[in-house]
C-alpha cells in the first residue's frame, strides 16, 4: 500500500532528519546532470523539484536533460558505460532493473540517502540501484461529451454500447500492467497463470477500435473518436485541467497499478555525492508530495500525506485507493516481453 | 477525273494556334499504280498532306477520296492504306516476322496463310531468312525493308512512304531507290512518297508535286517540272539555272536590258515581260548560234564529268556546265562565246 | 585513345565516386553489416553483445506467428503494388502521351504529395476514412448507412492510404520506363489496321511493361518495408515484418529479434528484386 498516513511525530521526526542532513552537507558543491522524461513531466519536474532542491543547496546546479523515452536513455547509458556523462537517470521501472542487472546503475549510500529509510521494500528494487519514485496509473478515460454516465470497472470495457468505440494500446507496459489487474479480479495469481487476464482481454476485444490509437490514446478521446481509451492517469488529468474537461477519467473500483518510474545513480559518476543528495531530497516527502499534487503521479514515499482531493485524483474513490497494488517489478521484467506477445498474438492479431 | 484512283481535292489543314495554314488548297489526282512524288523544301507541308490522306490527322477543310470514296468518315485502321514513316516506326518488341505479320494479324488472316504471305513479303525486299531477328538487329537499310514489306503485305490500295530514304547513307540511299522503284513495279501498287531531295524525286517518280509554303507550286512528271518550271520557284528548288528578265519585242524573242536580245522557242505574248530559264548544262562553248553570249572564264571547278564555270557576261554571270569530254578545256580568263539553242531557252510560267 | 589514357580516366572515374561510395558505405552498408551481425548475437541492454547464435532465426523460423506476418507482408505488398500500379497507369500513360502545354504542370501536380511526408497523409486517411470520417459522415448524412463501415484500424484502411501514398512514386517509375512508348509507333499499327483497343494491348501495353513493372517493384519494396502506414492506419491488427521489427526493437527492446527480422525482410527484398530482374530481361530480350 502505497498511501500511509502517518503521525504528526513521524513527519516531524522525518523533518528533523532531513533537516540534519542539509546542515551538514550544505558545503558540497558540483553539477548534477539528470535524464529523463520529457514533456509536462520535465516540467513540472525542472519546476517544482529541481529547483527546490537548488535552493536547499546553492552549491549544487542539477542539469535536467530530457529524453524521448527509456529505452533511448539506456541505449545512452550503455553507450556512455564506464565513462558516463550523465549522473542520474529517471526511467522505467523495467529499464531500470534490466540497467541495474547490468550494473550500469550504482547502489545507493542509505546514509546519505536517508529517505531510503522510508521508501518500501518493493521500491527498493536491485540492491537500492534503482529506486521506484512515483508511479503514473493506468486508468480509463471518457469523452465527457459522448460517455453520460462513466466506467467505474474494468469490466465496463465489455458493455456492447462500446462496440467500436474503445482505444486500447495493450502492446506495451499498458498492457502488461493491466494482466495483472484483469488476473486478480479473476481470483488468479499473475506469477502463476496469465490465462484469465487473456481471457479477459478477449472478452472486450470486441468493442475495441483500435489497438494503435494514433498520435496517442489521449487524443482520441479528445476528438471524440473513441468513447473510452486505456491510458495513463498523470498526463489524462494535467489534459482534463487544460483542455476544457473534454477528457474524464475513471479510475476503476477494482484498483489500478502504476507505470513505475525509477530514478538512479549512474555507475561511475563523477558527482556521486551531489548526486546521491539529489535523490535523496528526490525521494523526499515534501518533492513527492509537491510532485504527486502538480502532476498526480502517486508517490512512493511512505510517509506522505495526500489531501483528499488530490488522493483521488491519483487513485480515484476511497474503493479504489483500497485496492490499488504493486507489483513484483523484477519477476515482471522477466516476463514483460513474453506477455506483450501473448497479447498481440492471442488477443490483438485476431481481433 | 472521277474515276481517277486518288482524288485530293482543296485540301486546307491549318493547325490550332498556329495562324497560316499549313497545307493550303491542294489538288491532286494518282491513276492506278502511278506513283507521285511531294517536294519542296522542309517545312512546305509534305507530312501533314500525307498524314490527312492515311488519317492520321483531320484536314480543316477539303476532300480526299479513294477509289470515289471520301474518306472523311474512315477511321485510319479501316483505311487500308501503307505507310513507311521516316523513322521506321518497326515495332520494337516483336521480331521480323511480327511485324510484318501483324497487319495480317489485324485482318484476321488464318496463321498458315499469314505465315506464306510473311514468307513472300520477305522475299520481295530481300530478307529472307531474317524472319526471327529482332528489330534491333536489323542494319538501317534492313529496317527500311522491313518496313517496307509490313506495309505492303496488307496490300494496301495506297501506300504512303515519308521520306523513307533519308536515314540511309548516299550509297544504300541509290541501291534503295532502285529497289523502292522495282517493289512498286512488281506490286503495282499506286503511292505517294514525300522527299525533299529532287534527284530522288525525279528518278523515282511518274510525277512531281513541287510545293512551296502549303501550296502545290507545280505538278507533273519530271521532264515537265525540269524542262517547263511553272515558276521560279520550281526551277530554282529543281535544279541549277540562269534567270534573265526581257520584253517580248517580237515573237519568240525578248529583249533584256544589258544583254541584248534573246530568241526563245516558246509562245509569249509580245509586248509582256518574261523571265526566261537557261539550265546551265544547255550551254555550248564556242558554237555557233542565235543567242550568242561573248564573255570571260572567272572561276572554273572540275567535277569530273562536267565542268562547271562562271562566265562573267557583260555586267552579268552565266552558271555553265560543259561535258568535260568535249575538246580542249577553257582556262581561266580565257575568252569564251556562249551559245545555247532556242529550244533550250525556257518562258517560265509557259507550262506545256 | 590510349590504354594509359583510359587508365587515367578510370581513376578519376574512381575519383568521382568515392564521395558518394564513402557516404553509402557510411550511411548504408556499416549499418547493414552491424545489423547482420547484431542478428546473430543475444539481446543485452541497448543492443547486442558480443556473443554468436542463431537463436533469433532459429525464433524466427520456428515461429508459426512470424511466418503468418511474412505471408501478410507479402500480401500487403503484393496489394498495395497491384492496386497502385493499376491506378497510377492510367495517369503516367496519360501524362507520357499529352502533348498538351500543360503537361510539365500536370505532371508536377501528380508526383506534388511527395512534398508533404507520408506520416501527415496517413493522417489525411484517418480524417477521411475514420468512424467519423468524411466518408462514413457523408453516407451516415444521406442515411445510408446507420452505424459506421469500418473503413480504417484495418488492414482495408492501412491498404488504401498506403496505395496512395505510394502512388507518385509509381507514376514517376513509370514515366522514366515509358522511354519505348512512341505515338509513330501506334499510328504504325493503326495504318496496319489496328483499332484503339488493339493499339494498346498490342503496342502500348507491351511497350509500358517495364515501366509497370519497375514501378511495381518500387511500391511492392516500399510497401513491405514500411511501418508509419500500417500503424497508423492499422489500428495495431496490420502485423506485417516493418511494425514487427519497430515492436521488437523500441517496445520489447529485443535489438537481436529485430535485426533478424529486418534480415527475413531483405532476403524478401532480395528475391523479389531476382525476379524483377528476370522478367525485365525477358521483356527485353
Ligand atoms: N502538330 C503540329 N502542330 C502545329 N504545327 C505543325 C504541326 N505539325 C506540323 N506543323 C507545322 O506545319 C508546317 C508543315 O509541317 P510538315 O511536317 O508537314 O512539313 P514537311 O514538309 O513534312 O517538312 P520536313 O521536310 O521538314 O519534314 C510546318 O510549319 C510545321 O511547323
Ligand atoms: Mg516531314
Amino acid at each position: 500500500m502505497i498511501r500511509h498516513l502517518t503521525t504528526g511525530l513521524l513527519a516531524a521526526t522525518a523533518f528533523t532528519i532531513a533537516g540534519a542532513a542539509v546542515a551538514q552537507d550544505a558545503n558540497v558543491t558540483g553539477t548534477v546532470n539528470v535524464i529523463g522524461f520529457s514533456g509536462v513531466f520535465a516540467e513540472n519536474y525542472e519546476t517544482f523539484i529541481i529547483s527546490a532542491f537548488e535552493e536547499q543547496y546553492p552549491g549544487i546546479d542539477v542539469v535536467y536533460q530530457p529524453s524521448r523515452n527509456s529505452a533511448e536513455t539506456l541505449a545512452l547509458l550503455t553507450l556512455q558505460k564506464g565513462d558516463p556523462t550523465v549522473d542520474v537517470a529517471l526511467i522505467d521501472v523495467a529499464v531500470g532493473i534490466r540497467a541495474a542487472q547490468e550494473g550500469l546503475t550504482a547502489a545507493l549510500d542509505p546514509n546519505v540517502v536517508t529517505n531510503l529509510a522510508e521508501t518500501p521494500d518493493w521500491a527498493r528494487i536491485e540492491g537500492d540501484r534503482s529506486i521506484a519514485f512515483s508511479q503514473d496509473n493506468l486508468a480509463i478515460l471518457y469523452s465527457t461529451n459522448t460517455v453520460t454516465e462513466p466506467p467505474t470497472s474494468w469490466n465496463d470495457l465489455k458493455d456492447p454500447k462500446y462496440a467500436g468505440r474503445i482505444a486500447a494500446r495493450l502492446a506495451d507496459t499498458r498492457g502488461v500492467i493491466l494482466i495483472p489487474i484483469l488476473n486478480k479480479m479473476a481470483g488468479a495469481d499473475y506469477k502463476e497463470t496469465i490465462d484469465p487476464a487473456i481471457a479477459a482481454m478477449n472478452e472486450f476485444a470486441p468493442n475495441v477500435l483500435t489497438w494503435d490509437p494514433a498520435p496517442d490514446c489521449y487524443a482520441v478521446v479528445q476528438s471524440g473518436e473513441v468513447d473510452l481509451s486505456i491510458c495513463w492517469n498523470g498526463r489524462a488529468q494535467y489534459l482534463h485541467d487544460t483542455q476544457d474537461g473534454v477528457i474524464g477519467i475513471a479510475a476503476p473500483v477494482e484498483g489500478s497499478i502504476g507505470q513505475t518510474n525509477t530514478i538512479n545513480l549512474i555507475e561511475g559518476s563523477r558527482n556521486a555525492e551531489a548526486a546521491q543528495l539529489f535523490i535523496n531530497y528526490a525521494l523526499s516527502a515534501e518533492a513527492q508530495a509537491t510532485f504527486a499534487e502538480k502532476s498526480f503521479y502517486g508517490p512512493v514515499n511512505s510517509t506522505v500525506e495526500l489531501t483528499d482531493e488530490v488522493a483521488q485524483r491519483i487513485y480515484g474513490s476511497k474503493e479504489a485507493q483500497d485496492a490499488q497494488m504493486t507489483l513484483d517489478w523484477p519477476f515482471i521484467a522477466t516476463v514483460y516481453s513474453d506477455w506483450i506477445q501473448r497479447i498481440n498474438r492471442e488477443v490483438i492479431a485476431f481481433n | 477525273m472521277a474515276d481517277k484512283h486518288v482524288i485530293v481535292e482543296q485540301l486546307v489543314k491549318t493547325y490550332p494556334g498556329s495562324g497560316a495554314p499549313s497545307v493550303d488548297h491542294v489538288d491532286f489526282d494518282l491513276e492506278k499504280g502511278e506513283m507521285l512524288a511531294l517536294l519542296g523544301p522542309s517545312g512546305c507541308g509534305k507530312t501533314t498532306i500525307l498524314r490527312m490522306v492515311a488519317g492520321l490527322i483531320t484536314p480543316t477543310s477539303g476532300r480526299i477520296r479513294l477509289d470515289g470514296r471520301d474518306m472523311a468518315e474512315i477511321p485510319v485502321h479501316k483505311r487500308n492504306m501503307g505507310m513507311v514513316f521516316q523513322s521506321y516506326a518497326l515495332f520494337p518488341h516483336m521480331s521480323v516476322a511480327e511485324n510484318v505479320a501483324f497487319g495480317l494479324e489485324m485482318r484476321g488472316v488464318p496463321k498458315a496463310e499469314r505465315a506464306a504471305r510473311v514468307e513472300r513479303a520477305l522475299d520481295l525486299v530481300k530478307l529472307r531468312g531474317y524472319g526471327e531477328r529482332r528489330i534491333t538487329q536489323l542494319s538501317g537499310g534492313q529496317q527500311q525493308r522491313c518496313a517496307i514489306a509490313r506495309s505492303l503485305v496488307i496490300e494496301p490500295q495506297l501506300l504512303l512512304l515519308d521520306e523513307p530514304l533519308s536515314n540511309l547513307d548516299a550509297k544504300l540511299r541509290d541501291e534503295m531507290r532502285e529497289e523502292i522503284r522495282d517493289i512498286q513495279a512488281r506490286t503495282g501498287v499506286t503511292a505517294i512518297f514525300v522527299t525533299h531531295d529532287q534527284d530522288e524525286a525525279l528518278s523515282m517518280a511518274d510525277r512531281l508535286a513541287v510545293m512551296s509554303a502549303g501550296r502545290i507550286e507545280q505538278i507533273g512528271t519530271p521532264r515537265q517540272i525540269f524542262d517547263r518550271p511553272a515558276t521560279e520557284f520550281v526551277a530554282n528548288f529543281i535544279g541549277a539555272g540562269n534567270f534573265l528578265t526581257g520584253t517580248v519585242v517580237e515573237p519568240h524573242q525578248a529583249n533584256v536590258p544589258g544583254l541584248g536580245m534573246v530568241v526563245f522557242g516558246l509562245d509569249a505574248p509580245l509586248g509582256k515581260d518574261v523571265r526566261l530559264l537557261v539550265r546551265p548544262h544547255r550551254f555550248t562553248l564556242n558554237g555557233k548560234g542565235e543567242n550568242a553570249f561573248e564573255g570571260v572564264v572567272r572561276h572554273l571547278v572540275y567535277r569530273g564529268d562536267t565542268l562547271t564555270l562562271d562566265v562573267d557576261v557583260k555586267d552579268r554571270t552565266f552558271l555553265v556546265d560543259l561535258p568535260t569530254h568535249a575538246g580542249t578545256l577553257p582556262e581561266r580568263g580565257d575568252r569564251v562565246t556562249l551559245t545555247v539553242a532556242r529550244d533550250d531557252v525556257t518562258v517560265i510560267g509557259t507550262a506545256a | 585513345m590510349t590504354t594509359s589514357d583510359r587508365k587515367g580516366n578510370r581513376g578519376i572515374l574512381l575519383l568521382l565516386l568515392l564521395p558518394g561510395l564513402l557516404a553509402l558505405g557510411v550511411s548504408f552498408v556499416a549499418p547493414l553489416l552491424w545489423l547482420l551481425r547484431a542478428s546473430f548475437s543475444t539481446s543485452a541492454l541497448g543492443g547486442a553483445d558480443g556473443s554468436w547464435t542463431l537463436a533469433n532465426y532459429a525464433d524466427v523460423v520456428l515461429d508459426p506467428f512470424y511466418w503468418r506476418v511474412a505471408g501478410n507482408t507479402l500480401n500487403y505488398g503484393l496489394t498495395v503494388a497491384a492496386f497502385a500500379v493499376v491506378l497510377s497507369y492510367p495517369i503516367a500513360l496519360f501524362l507520357a502521351r499529352t502533348t498538351s502545354r500543360w503537361r510539365g504542370v500536370l505532371t508536377a501536380l501528380a508526383i506534388a504529395p511527395l512534398l508533404t511526408s507520408g506520416v501527415v497523409r496517413t493522417y489525411g486517411w484517418m480524417v477521411i476514412l475514420g468512424d467519423q470520417g468524411v466518408i462514413n459522415g457523408t453516407l451516415q448524412a444521406l442515411s445510408l448507412i446507420q452505424t459506421p463501415i469500418r473503413l480504417s484500424n484495418n488492414f482495408l484502411g492501412a491498404t488504401i492510404a498506403m496505395i496512395e501514398i505510394l502512388m507518385p512514386y509509381a507514376i514517376l517509375a513509370m514515366l522514366s520506363g515509358f522511354g519505348r512508348l512512341n505515338t509513330q509507333l501506334e499510328e504504325a499499327a493503326a495504318m496496319l489496321g489496328a483499332n484503339r483497343l488493339k493499339v494498346f494491348w498490342r503496342i502500348i501495353l507491351p511497350l509500358s511493361l517495364p515501366g509497370v513493372i519497375t514501378a511495381a517493384l518500387l511500391v511492392f519494396v516500399l510497401a513491405i518495408s514500411g511501418f508509419v502506414t500500417p500503424r497508423l492506419m492499422g489500428g495495431g491488427r496490420v502485423f506485417v515484418l516493418g511494425t514487427e521489427v519497430f515492436q521488437e526493437a523500441t517496445v520489447t527492446l529485443n535489438l537481436p529479434l529485430a535485426a533478424a527480422l529486418a534480415m527475413l525482410l531483405l532476403v524478401l527484398f532480395s528475391s523479389v528484386i531476382v525476379i524483377y530482374r528476370r522478367a525485365l530481361r525477358a521483356l527485353e530480350a
